[in-house]
């Protein structure tokens, strides 16, 4: 993949990152392939790992207290990992490959190694992540924190659909989009 | 203590150079404020960023739990950054725990910090996505939580107060 190619399958990232910046945060990525049924990472376990997603598709869940929820799917063009690489700790999710899936991936190494030789692309990167999770952050505090301490908002929405509150909380907590299973 | 060691006594701040940390110095305004004091009010126009120097903030929304915080944030954490970023209406009420000193960061010296010397910039641009990537992970806390909790409604639950722990 070429910087220019990069750029129109993130675009997003792209749109903040210079040609040059381009090519250097590609040469920092490492391009992996994972098969079918194969995790990124798995919920609760160890993660400093960004994914860039460049063919096939992920499913993302969480899956703890013997309950599991589809937070949706990502696939070409899509991200994964943002926390991870910023704030080494464990994954708040468990990703597994769909299909044969490609990725180009920086753990948070990589990320180091990225600061001191590319400044510019580095900072690219922080401020496009920095604008995803500030999206995220003011989705789960306006959205989540209200509700969730409204326990007569809580009780009736558990009562009816204790599955696809958790679900809804879930997606909005970790940007997905897709459906309840 | 002057502006540039109260800075440098953050641990959060370590990678600035010194230089770094003098120009971050001479873009803030150190600001006072008694136990109540609201420094952010959810709702308003995000006009400023802080990092607390010395003290404790509680943040809380006006309309969960009665006002009663959902967070702590202690010496080095930031807060404010989300309206400066997304530019919408502050999403948290932040008030002072007691006697508590914050350096204040305008919007436009916000601004400034993310087209200054390219280290510069990386650095503060690394410091904004750490403590937004902790407060995206507090949420998952919640979420856990929640899932964990044979039910929704179980005494203690997910309105407990979660603290910053690092």
């Amino acid at each position: 993949m070429d910087a220019h190619e990069f750029r129109e399958v993130f675009p997003r990232l792209g749109k903040s990152l210079s040609e040059h910046d381009a090519a250097g945060l590609l040469a920092a990525l490492t391009p992996r392939a994972y098969s079918n049924g194969e995790r990124l990472c798995t919920f609760g376990e160890p993660s400093d790992t960004l994914h860039l997603i460049t063919s096939g598709q992920v499913a993302i869940r969480v899956k703890t207290g013997g309950e599991t929820l589809y937070l949706g799917q990502a696939g070409r063009g899509g991200i994964v990992g943002e926390v991870g690489v910023i704030e080494p700790g464990s994954a708040s999710a468990t990703v597994e490959a769909m299909e044969p899936v490609t990725t180009l991936d920086l753990d948070s190494k990589g990320l180091d190694r990225l600061s001191r030789d590319e400044p510019g692309a580095a900072s690219a990167l922080l401020l496009s992540l920095s604008l995803e999770l500030a999206h995220r952050v003011r989705g789960s505090s306006t959205d989540i924190l209200k509700r969730i301490d409204d326990h007569a908002w809580m009780r009736a929405e558990a009562k009816r659909d204790r599955k696809g509150w958790l679900g809804r909380l879930a997606r909005l907590i970790h940007g997905g989009e897709g459906a309840a299973e | 203590m002057n502006v540039t060691e109260r800075l440098a006594a953050c641990s959060q701040l370590s990678e600035l150079s010194p230089a770094e940390l003098e120009a971050l110095a001479a873009s803030v305004a150190i600001v006072h404020g008694d136990d109540g004091h609201v420094f952010i009010q959810e709702g308003d126009r995000g006009d400023a960023c802080y990092i607390v120097l010395e003290g404790t903030i509680a943040v809380s929304h006006e309309h969960a739990r009665g006002g009663a915080p959902f967070k702590r944030l202690g010496k080095g954490e930031m807060f404010g950054i989300v309206s400066l970023i997304d530019h919408g209406p502050r999403s948290a009420t932040c008030r002072a725990v007691g006697s508590t000193t914050v350096a204040q960061l305008s919007a436009a010296a916000f601004q400034l910090l993310h087209v200054g010397s390219p280290s510069l910039v990386l650095h503060f641009r690394k410091l904004v996505a750490r403590q937004l990537a902790r407060d995206a992970r507090q949420f998952n806390t919640v979420l856990v939580r929640a899932m964990t909790e044979g039910h929704p409604e179980a005494e203690h639950g997910a309105s407990e107060e979660f603290h910053v722990t690092t």
